[in-house]
Parts: C-alpha cells; sequence; structure tokens
C-alpha cells in the first residue's frame, strides 16, 4: 500500500504524525495503520542481542526490566521523552523513522551502533545506525519501506546521558551520550555522541581519540568537549541560537565525561 | 486532519463499560468521537496537537492523549473518560482530595488530570512528591499553580489503603 | 459613591470555605461554550490572512461553496453592510481610534486577521472548505519593530497618521534637574516581549437566532456578558432587549476575555442569515495567532538617589507595541498609559518625567492581560533599585525601605496623580526581609560563588489597583464608567439567591459571594446559591481589574441591605421587641442577651411573603433587592515578592530555590481563594519571566504558533512558595476587602529578573530583556565573562 501511494503515510503510534494532521501541514491520501500487526512489538534478548520490534511502544521499553538490565543507556533516554501519556502511544520505530534533529532516540541509537531492520517490497535489510539518519526528519528509509526492529549489540560500559530543555519532558537544545570503558583509571573504547547540534545525531570521532588510553580529569574533559564542538554550526530556531547549542553542547559534554570517566566499576 | 471523506470504518469500542458500534471517518480523532458521537463532553480540547492533556482518557487503563488517536485506532480497546470515573452519584475520594486542596479553579484541565493521576497511581501507588510533580508535568493549567494538584494527589496517596 | 457597608457579624467571611463548586467541574458536567450542541447547529471557521500587511485584491470563494457540506461563505463584502467593526478609541484628546472590520476587507494588517468565514455542517468540513477559498492579496511593507514605527515611516494602519495612537508627556517637579544634580544614577532600557494569557479553554462563542420572536442568544466564553451584550447591540444593531448572552462555564480568561472580537460580530449576523445555530470555536493556533497578545514595552528608566539613598527624580520612556488596532475595548493604551500612570508605585518619588508612546505595528492586537502594563515597569524600577542599592552600599530591602511611602504619610497623592489611603508597605517589607534572612543568604551566597555556583536574590515591592470602578479607572488614565450589580433574593424558605454580573473564570465567585451574603443575611452557606453569566439579569462591566470581590462583595451588602432591614424589621414587629436589640446569625433572629426569644429566619421571610396580617403593616412583600456599586476611592492592595534562584552560567537555566510572597489584600474572604490567585500568578509570571515569548520574524510572520513553540510553566517549574498574610482593610470598600487577582503577575516577574540580575551580577552581566531565556543568560555571561 505504502508502495504503490506516494501520498500515503505509515501510522504506528501517531504522536508524531498526528498532530502534523491536525494542524494540516501534512496531508497523506491514506494512513497505513500498523498498530494492528502483533509480530511488530516485542523484546527479545538472545546471544548477546537485544532486538525491540519497532511497533513496541516507549513505554513498554520504560517498563521492561529486559531493557533496563541490558541497555540501561536506552531506558535512561526513554524517560527524558516527553511525558508518559505520549510514550504510552509512540513506538520506537515510529520515533526513528520520525528522525527529529532534537530527539533522544537518534542519539542514543547511534550511540550503542544498534541495528534496524527494515521491510519492503524489496524484503529485509539491515542499516547501521550510523548510516540511518541523513538529514533533519530524513532517513534512508524507503518510501515504500517500514522499520520492523531495532538490534542492540550487548556492551557492557558506564553511560552518561545529560540533556538541556526549556523544560523537562521538551525536545533537548542539545544533548550529549557519553560512554566508555574504564580499566582502572583509564578510558577505553570512547562514544560521544551530541544531539541537537546538526540535522541528526553527530559522533565525535575526534573526541573519541582524545579519550582513549586516556586518564579523564578536567583537561582530558575540556579538551575532549573542544574538540567535539570546535567545528559544528548548529541550526538556530526561536529556542536557542547556534552559538547557545554549540557552548551548552560543550558543557554538557565536559560534564558527562567527568560523570563516567571516573566512575568506580 | 484533511480531505474530503469518502469511505467509514466500522469500529467496537467500550467506552466507559458501554460497547458501542460506530461507523467512523478515519480522520476523526478519538476525542471527537467521545464529545461529539458519544457526547461526552467532561473530555476538553486545549490545544488539539498533543501538549495540553485536557484530552486525556484510559485506554486500556492506559493515559492517552485522545486528540493523539484516531477513534479508528480505539478499534477492540476500553476507553475510560471523566465521565467514567465515579459511580455517577459522588465523588471519588481522589475527586474529595482535589476539592479538599483547591486543586481546580477553572476546571478546564481538571479531567486531564484526573485521568492522568488515575494512571499514574495505579502504576506508582506510593510516589514521591517529585515523581508526582514529573507525571502531572503531563498536564497543563493556567490557574492554580500546580502545587495544590500535587498535594492532593500526595494527600490521595499517603492512604495506603485507598486504590485509584 | 455609595456608603461603605461594613460585614457585620463575620462567621464565613475570613474562614477557608471550600468551594461550592467543585463537584460538577470534577465529575466532568462543566459546560463550556465548546460543550454545548443546539439541534440544527452548524460550525463556522474564518480564513485568515498569511500576510501581516496587504491589500486584498479579491476572495474566490467559488470552490468552497461549492463543496458538500458547506451552507454559506462570505467576505468582508459580505459583511461590511451589517456591521462597522469594532470602533475602539476612548474620550482623550488627541487619541486616535480605530476601526477593526469584522472581515477584512480592504486591507489585512495582521497575520491571522480574518477575511472570510466558512459555515458548514461540521468544523472539519469548514476547514476542508476554507483551504480551497483563493485569496489575492497585494503585499504591503509590514511594521514589525515599535521603536521604528515610533519614529514614523510606513504606516502600519492607514487610518492612524504616524503609527502613534497617543502620546503623552507627565510632570511633577524638576525631574531634569533632580537627576543631573545627583549623587548616584541608574539606568537602563528594559524590554518586555510579547506574551499572551493562554487561558486552557480556547475563545468560542454559539449564536443562535429565532425570527419568530427576533430574539438573538449568543454563547460566549467571555469575562464581560454584559457588556458585550451592549456592545454586540451597538456594531451589529440587534435590539439590547431581544438579545442575551450568556456566559456558561470558562476555562480561564486573565484578561484575554475581555474583549470583543470581530469573530463575535459575524457569529450572530450569521445565526440570524442561516435561520440555524452557529458555533464558533478556535483551536489553539488560531488563539495564539489571533487572541489578542500581551505586555510588550519598551521602558527607558532612569532613576536618580541622593547620598543617604533616597530617590529624588525618576524619568521614564515607555513604548507600547499596540499591534494593528486599539483592542477592545480598552484601546492599545492599556499597556503604555498604564505603565506610565503608576512608575512610583509604593515609593516617594516628588521629581518625575514621564513620556509614554502606543504604536501601532502589523501584529496582533494587544490586550488587556493579568498586570497590564505594570509588570513592566515594575521589572525596570526594581532592578534599577537593586542596583542602586549595589551602588550605595545599602541592602535592596534598607533601600526600599528608605524610599517607600510611609504610614504618617497616608492618605497619598503620587506624583502621576494616583491616591492611596493606607497600606503596609514598610511593614510588607520587614515581613519578607525576616522570612528570607538577609544575612545569612548573601554569606550562602558568597560561599557559593567561591565554589562556581551563583545564587540571586531579587526582591519586588508592588501595590495593585484592584477593586476597579470609575474612580479607580480615571486615576488609572481611563475616563470610563464602571459598576457591576448584584440582586439579592431571599426565597419564603428563607434560602437565599443572589444574582450577580460578575462572571467567574475560575476565581470562585460562586464561594466567595455566598459567603459574603451567607453573613449579611444570617444565613448558612448552603442556603445561598449564586448565579450569574446570565444577562437577564444585573448589568455589570465585568470580572476584570481585580474587582469581582470588591465590587461582588460591594453590591451583594448592598442589596442584601434591605432585606436585612426587613427582616429585623419584621422579626422586631412579632417580638415586639427593638430592632436594635436583633442579632440576626446562624439561620436566626434573636434577642441580644436572651437566644431562646428568637426566630429562624426562614419563618420571618416566610411570613413577609404569606401572612399579610402578621408582617408589619404597609411592608411591600418582597424580600429582592438590587445594587450596584462602584467604590468611592481607589482600591489599592500591596505586598512584596522575593525570589531565590540558582543560575548554572554554563547553560543558562535557572533553578528557582525559594519564592517567598507577601500579600496584604485587605480583609480577605476566603484564603483558601486567595492563596489560589497567587500560586497561580506566580507559576503564570515564571512563564512570563523564563518562558513565554510571541516571537515574529521581519515579515510580520508569528513564529510561535503552537505549544511545541509558545511555552508555559508545566509543574517541573514549580518551586516552592511561601505566603505571608498581612490584613490592612480597605477604608472605602464594603468590608474593607481589596482585590488582588493581578498581584503575582504585576510583582513576581521584578523579583525573579532582580534575582538572575543578583545571580550574575559578580560576571558584570545585567539583563533587561524578558523572557530571560538561557540563551540571553548564557549571552550576557559570555559577553562579560
Amino acid at each position: 500500500m505504502l508502495a504503490s501511494d506516494p501520498q500515503a503515510k505509515a501510522l504506528a503510534g501517531g504522536q508524531s504524525l498526528l498532530p502534523l494532521l491536525a494542524l494540516r501541514i501534512s496531508q497523506p491520501s491514506t494512513l497505513v495503520d500498523l498498530g494492528g500487526i502483533a509480530e511488530l512489538s516485542g523484546v527479545d534478548a538472545q546471544d548477546g542481542l537485544l532486538s525491540i520490534g519497532a511497533g513496541t511502544t516507549l513505554a513498554e521499553l520504560e517498563d521492561s526490566a529486559l531493557v533496563r538490565d541490558r541497555v540501561p543507556l536506552l531506558a535512561k533516554a526513554i524517560r527524558e521523552i516527553a511525558h508518559r501519556p505520549i510514550r504510552n502511544r509512540a513506538t520506537i520505530g515510529g520515533s526513528l523513522a520520525h528522525a527529529d534533529p532534537a530527539a533522544e532516540l537518534p542519539a542514543v541509537i547511534v550511540a550503542l551502533d544498534a541495528t534496524l531492520v527494515a521491510h519492503g517490497p524489496s524484503g529485509e535489510r539491515r542499516i547501521d545506525a550510523a548510516d540511518f539518519f541523513t538529514g533533519a526528519f530524513t532517513t534512508g528509509l524507503g518510501d515504500d519501506e517500514i522499520l520492523t526492529g531495532v538490534e542492540f549489540p550487548a556492551r557492557n560500559a558506564n553511560w552518561s546521558f545529560l540533556e538541556v530543555a526549556r523544560r523537562s519532558g521538551d525536545f533537548a537544545l542539545a544533548m550529549v551520550a557519553v560512554g566508555v570503558e574504564l580499566e582502572g583509571d583509564t578510558c577505553t573504547r570512547p562514544t560521544v555522541v551530541l544531539q541537537g547540534v546538526a540535522s541528526g545525531p553527530v559522533r565525535s570521532l575526534a573526541a573519541e581519540q582524545i579519550l582513549e588510553n586516556s586518564v579523564v580529569d578536567d583537561a582530558v574533559a575540556a579538551q575532549a568537549a573542544d574538540a567535539a564542538t570546535r567545528d559544528l554550526r548548529p541550526p538556530g530556531d526561536i529556542h536557542a541560537s547556534s552559538d547557545y547549542r554549540k557552548r551548552v553542547a560543550a558543557a554538557l559534554l565536559r560534564r558527562a565525561l567527568l560523570e563516567v570517566g571516573r566512575r568506580a566499576q | 486532519m484533511t480531505g474530503v471523506a469518502t469511505e467509514t470504518h466500522t469500529v467496537e469500542v467500550t467506552v466507559n463499560g458501554r460497547h458501542f458500534e460506530r461507523a467512523l471517518e478515519p480522520r476523526i480523532s478519538l476525542a471527537d468521537f467521545l464529545r461529539d458521537d458519544r457526547q461526552l463532553t467532561g473530555t476538553k480540547l486545549g490545544c488539539e496537537h498533543g501538549v495540553c492533556g485536557a484530552c486525556t482518557v484510559l485506554v486500556d487503563g492506559a493515559a492517552v492523549r485522545s486528540c493523539l488517536m484516531l477513534a479508528v485506532q480505539a478499534r477492540g480497546r476500553e476507553i475510560i473518560t471523566i465521565e467514567g470515573l465515579g459511580s455517577g452519584s459522588g465523588l471519588t475520594p481522589l475527586q474529595e482530595a482535589f476539592h479538599r486542596h483547591h486543586a481546580l479553579q477553572c476546571g478546564y484541565c481538571t479531567a486531564g488530570m484526573l485521568l492522568t493521576t488515575t494512571a499514574f497511581l495505579r502504576e506508582n501507588p506510593s510516589p514521591t512528591e517529585d515523581e508526582i510533580r514529573a507525571a502531572l508535568s503531563a498536564n497543563l493549567c493556567r490557574c492554580t499553580g500546580y502545587q495544590a494538584i500535587i498535594d492532593a494527589v500526595a494527600d490521595f496517596a499517603s492512604d495506603g489503603a485507598r486504590s485509584v | 459613591m455609595q456608603d461603605v457597608l461594613p460585614i457585620l457579624n463575620p462567621r464565613l467571611v475570613g474562614a477557608r470555605v471550600p468551594r461550592v463548586e467543585d463537584s460538577r467541574l470534577l465529575a466532568g458536567r462543566g459546560r463550556y461554550v465548546a460543550d454545548i450542541t443546539l439541534p440544527g447547529m452548524l460550525h463556522a471557521t474564518f480564513v485568515r490572512s498569511i500576510f501581516a500587511h496587504g491589500r486584498i485584491r479579491s476572495v474566490d470563494v467559488a470552490r468552497a461553496q461549492a463543496l458538500p457540506g458547506v451552507h454559506l461563505v462570505w467576505t468582508g463584502a459580505d459583511v461590511a453592510p451589517l456591521t462597522p467593526g469594532l470602533a475602539s478609541g476612548l474620550q482623550i484628546e488627541q487619541m486616535k481610534a480605530t476601526t477593526q472590520p469584522a472581515l477584512a476587507a480592504e486591507f489585512v494588517r495582521f497575520v491571522g486577521e480574518p477575511l472570510a468565514v466558512v459555515v458548514a455542517e461540521s468544523r472539519h468540513v469548514a476547514e476542508d472548505a476554507a483551504a480551497l477559498i483563493d485569496v489575492d492579496i497585494e503585499p504591503l511593507p509590514p511594521v514589525v519593530d515599535a521603536e521604528l514605527a515610533a519614529d514614523g515611516g510606513d504606516l502600519a494602519n492607514e487610518d492612524v497618521p504616524d503609527n502613534l495612537v497617543l502620546a503623552r508627556d507627565h510632570e511633577q517637579g524638576n525631574a531634569d534637574g533632580a537627576i543631573a544634580s545627583a549623587a548616584v544614577t541608574v539606568s537602563g532600557r528594559f524590554l518586555s516581549g510579547r506574551s499572551a494569557a493562554v487561558p486552557i479553554e480556547p475563545r468560542g462563542c454559539i449564536a443562535e437566532y429565532d425570527w419568530t420572536t427576533q430574539h438573538l442568544t449568543v454563547w460566549s466564553s467571555t469575562q464581560l456578558p454584559h457588556f458585550f451584550r451592549s456592545m454586540i447591540a451597538a456594531f451589529t444593531g440587534f435590539p439590547e432587549h431581544a438579545l442575551e448572552v450568556i456566559a456558561p462555564d470558562v476555562g480561564g480568561g486573565f484578561g484575554q476575555k475581555c474583549h470583543l472580537f470581530p469573530e463575535e460580530l459575524v457569529v450572530p449576523l450569521l445565526a440570524r442569515e442561516l435561520g440555524r445555530p452557529v458555533k464558533w470555536i478556535e483551536d489553539r493556533v488560531e488563539n495564539l495567532m489571533t487572541g489578542t497578545h500581551a505586555k510588550q514595552q519598551l521602558n527607558e528608566m532612569e532613576i536618580a538617589f541622593d547620598e543617604g539613598g533616597s530617590i529624588v527624580g525618576l524619568r521614564q520612556h515607555v513604548i507600547g507595541d499596540g499591534g494593528a488596532y486599539n483592542c477592545f475595548p480598552w484601546t492599545a493604551l492599556i499597556e503604555p498609559m498604564t505603565a506610565a500612570g503608576t512608575v512610583t508605585s509604593v515609593y516617594h518619588i516628588e521629581n518625575i518625567k514621564t513620556r509614554f508612546e502606543a504604536v501601532l505595528t502589523n501584529k496582533v492586537p494587544i490586550g488587556a492581560c493579568r498586570g497590564i502594563g505594570w509588570q513592566s515597569p515594575q521589572i525596570a524600577r526594581e532592578c534599577l533599585l537593586d542596583q542602586a542599592a549595589r551602588k550605595l552600599k545599602l541592602s535592596p530591602f534598607e533601600l526600599r525601605k528608605r524610599n517607600v511611602v510611609k504610614p504618617e504619610q497616608f492618605p497619598y497623592t503620587t506624583a502621576t496623580g494616583t491616591r492611596f489611603s493606607e497600606g503596609s508597605y514598610l511593614e510588607s517589607i520587614e515581613a519578607l526581609e525576616e522570612a528570607i534572612d538577609y544575612e545569612e543568604f548573601r554569606a550562602r551566597q558568597q560561599r557559593e560563588r567561591e565554589r562556581g555556583r551563583y545564587l540571586g536574590l531579587g526582591i519586588s515591592v508592588f501595590n495593585e489597583l484592584g477593586g476597579q470602578g470609575t474612580v479607580a479607572a480615571y486615576q488609572g488614565g481611563f475616563p470610563v464608567t464602571t459598576h457591576d450589580t448584584s440582586t439579592v433574593r431571599m426565597e419564603p424558605s428563607g434560602k437565599v439567591t443572589v444574582f450577580t454580573s460578575l462572571t467567574s473564570q475560575g476565581q470562585g465567585h460562586q464561594t466567595v459571594f455566598a459567603q459574603i451574603a451567607a453573613d449579611a443575611l444570617g444565613v448558612q452557606l448552603e442556603d445561598v446559591v449564586v448565579r450569574a453569566g446570565d444577562t437577564r439579569q444585573t448589568y455589570g462591566f465585568g470580572t476584570w481589574g481585580s474587582r469581582a470581590a470588591v465590587i461582588g462583595g460591594g453590591s451583594i451588602l448592598r442589596a442584601a441591605e434591605p432585606i436585612r432591614q426587613k427582616l429585623l424589621q419584621t422579626a422586631g414587629h412579632m417580638l415586639e421587641v427593638s430592632e436594635d436589640d436583633l442579632v440576626l446569625a446562624n439561620g436566626r433572629i434573636e434577642v441580644k442577651g436572651s437566644p431562646d426569644k428568637g426566630m429562624a429566619v426562614g419563618d420571618v421571610a416566610g411570613v413577609i411573603y404569606f401572612a399579610a396580617q402578621v408582617r408589619p403593616p404597609g411592608m411591600d412583600p418582597t424580600l429582592e433587592s438590587t445594587a450596584a456599586y462602584d467604590p468611592a476611592e481607589a482600591v489599592w492592595a500591596n505586598g512584596a515578592h522575593a525570589a531565590i534562584v540558582d543560575v548554572d552560567v554554563e547553560t543558562g537555566l535557572v533553578k528557582i530555590e525559594r519564592f517567598v510572597a507577601v500579600e496584604d489584600c485587605g480583609t480577605v474572604i476566603n484564603p483558601i481563594i486567595v492563596e489560589g490567585q497567587l500560586r497561580g500568578g506566580i507559576v503564570q509570571a515564571i512563564g512570563a519571566t523564563f518562558l513565554e515569548e510571541m516571537i515574529y520574524d521581519e515579515a510580520g510572520q508569528l513564529l510561535t504558533t503552537t505549544f511545541m513553540d509558545y511555552l508555559i510553566p508545566t509543574a517541573s517549574e514549580v518551586p516552592s512558595i511561601e505566603i505571608i498574610h498581612i490584613e490592612t482593610p480597605s477604608k472605602a470598600t464594603a468590608g474593607g476587602v481589596k482585590g488582588m487577582g493581578e498581584s503575582a503577575m504585576i510583582a513576581a516577574p521584578a523579583a525573579l529578573v532582580g534575582a538572575v540580575n543578583d545571580a550574575i551580577e559578580p560576571l558584570g552581566a545585567f539583563l533587561t530583556s524578558v523572557p530571560v531565556t538561557p540563551d540571553r543568560i548564557l549571552s550576557a555571561v559570555a559577553a562579560n565573562g
């Protein structure tokens, strides 16, 4: 149905799509309701891989002990998303396909090296999170494809997730997700992802290079934060200017690094 | 929502314990269905884009913004609105707590507050004040300044014997 | 203008009485205008300008008219012969009146201005049809900056030369001289952004016209049904006696709903044309985009002091951005004129020089909103006082104590011509200072600064012109008459019905007025019912200007008095004692000192109605009385607010650690209601200070049109708030009551802005733009760091 009608749109939880319809910004000819497809929902852990059906609601994920234990960063980020009544309907697949540059999930799935599973007329496709977000509200998903799942590899790391928003539950003005593994005081396998500073999540290899095999102290944290944000040109809007987002992303990154870089195992 | 509607879908839904089967245009929101088709006007519209929470109802026990759900998506579900919260002949203990604490002024956000609170307390019967505050952040109020509502919910929840 | 009446035997007055109106609202049985359905009802939706300024070339409605389900489409040309629109002006010399058409026909002057209307079977179909209307507008240069507009140039409104509705200068004493020779001077350019009232219930109205009786009924979410009715009659020709306006349950007003809007002229005309009820309910986008806005002002202010810290002079220049038309009925003067008119507030300042300019721009009209023009100069003045305190090395409390009007100076007339009879200015500052423990705070602030944490304290001392009647209106610069009316009727059983013109939008009138009536007539609370919102009774001007408690209370006491007299007269006659020996309370009339010698109030009432031979000869057997009330003086509540904040200078986020409000609103009828108004007002003030701004771009497009963009506080933004009551009864009002509904919106933003400025002061930053956003804080700190 999606393949045959370019004006059709997939409807999952509807928490992002329905406001657009109400405001008459989006005017699809047909809505294809994915809500009734039971196979799209569920959380499964196998062989160190956590698989989540795209139709699983954020509330289900928030309440899932499996998610809390296996992917604590995801659990933490979800609690920051909007409010519970929204999370009761919003799905992980819908949120990711919507690709809001200020949303929490895109940053988190990039930080966790997740894989997205898509289905279309030509079959199943697996897409690395790092390649999925191609622009503001734009993904690598074809018009005739839907997301069916997200897979998270097992990883034992210390995570810090910080965001700044005008009010609790609002879209972030700037956000960072930082993960490190500590061998004694030394950082390994650092992961640094920023959100709200570009059209999608930004992974900073420059910052990660500085952190790899370093002991995180004030100087290193500041250096990494500077490297991660120096060349950013975040979009500005009525809520925050470009300069603000850049400065705050740096401040958040510094704080996040000091939080996890020194945490005892 | 847009478009000249030409088709309807048959929807079976339970509202406040009563079962209905209706033919509805896909673009009708659950909120509009409840207010216009069922004449349950206790559920209010404050923004119609999913932020203010005045339209909150319970769908299979979960708090949902009825302006962000199409009526056709409610097929097979159980909906509870403000009218379905009590017995119909007296205030519930939660409503009494709102009254005692002056947790309403104009009353327009009140149904949404009660429904969000009802779902919240069922999931978290002994919340801290911070947890209540975070849960109620889902609903906008312009009159009370919120503290009275938080106090009412905390007061209600403090009596562990009561269930909402 | 009328005698002051006391509240005798107050028993319910002053008590924490839970509201009688709660049950129906809690049970979901409130009936707001959107909940009302009438047989045959149709739905209207308005087509609105997408240009801020332009000349309408054509409006093609053919496709819309052809859509199945559409009953009628009107443009400005259809409506112009039926109504001249909203003519808004005041009897003030040189002031420019404006007329806002009901539907724009020639010019559009703000984005969102209605220019056509569709009536259809449902709102959905009406909106479908609206999208099919082709509007061709020739754009004209949009005027978006009020400061530039004040200098002339492009016209925002072709009928208003130089974009100036009114400019006025006022001087008393020699401010220029005093400031030039002063020891210390502080000055600043303070900008208040545009904001809006944002009641959770948007606007709407329903009209029904019966051709057989030629009677028009209008339901509207309005704060002033009677005035609304008179004005609909005036602007549309529906005769006033065949026109009824009903304010049903109203979900908040905050001043936005005390205007008449062009849509509300169109809907009754549609109902008559179609012979069917027509309903218009706006959505939130329309409310944010086309409902009146508030507060946008520039305040340039300079205050000068002698070495002792006494204020020797004040200069103020206000520019008010009025939008494209005078709002109806307050006009574009509502912000700038009131800003200049009360700028000295509670302080003794002899030399002042003020100038205000009410300027038009191509934006939504600015209207009345809680706190009106008082909020902005309050921020300017209190922030400047704090700056002066630092320069003079005085505590901010001490500086203010030295300058407020002292008890021995009452009655006091200010340099702007306002007059106060009493107040607790010094006492409220002292109460605040004690609550704050100033020395301890400064010590803690210093310790935390050394750890890189920035705490700040701001205070705001204020008075509030409430209980507004004619004298207050004139003192505020508005030459208008205003009063309200109540009818009190005791039924044969002794139960009481009160009709009043003062409707409620959440302020608890049904309870508060019942408390007053019950005490006046010596009956129980549950024996009284209060009815409002129906124009068949009791003419009045509406609920605004913090006046309902005063005017409602006053009119109820005046109306109750003849009934009270008749009850005492009858009981005295029956008991054969003098009326002076009787006490009316608790449902009984008893002889003083002999409680067994008495009668139930209901029995006395029954006698008056039903026992001609028993009641005093010649007594008119009615127990119904109507009276208006208009206070003989302006009534001023007062208080002082303090905020302690913690500013994260790396993110610009502000946490409010503590908020203290000292409030003196005279005799308090119901402390629960007063506290509710304060708490609600303080949170609304937090929104005004940190979150809320209506932002237009250079083309006059409104960028903040949804709740994702225009942010109001949630429960997470609420700090710990302490309230301290002081009671200095008014000498001028019935019962000594003063109004206070706007206190928090007048005073709290100044305390909050002052607190942020106090926090970031060591970084060399000083904010003068509201809202104080994280971005603005960071920029100010970065610029100076």
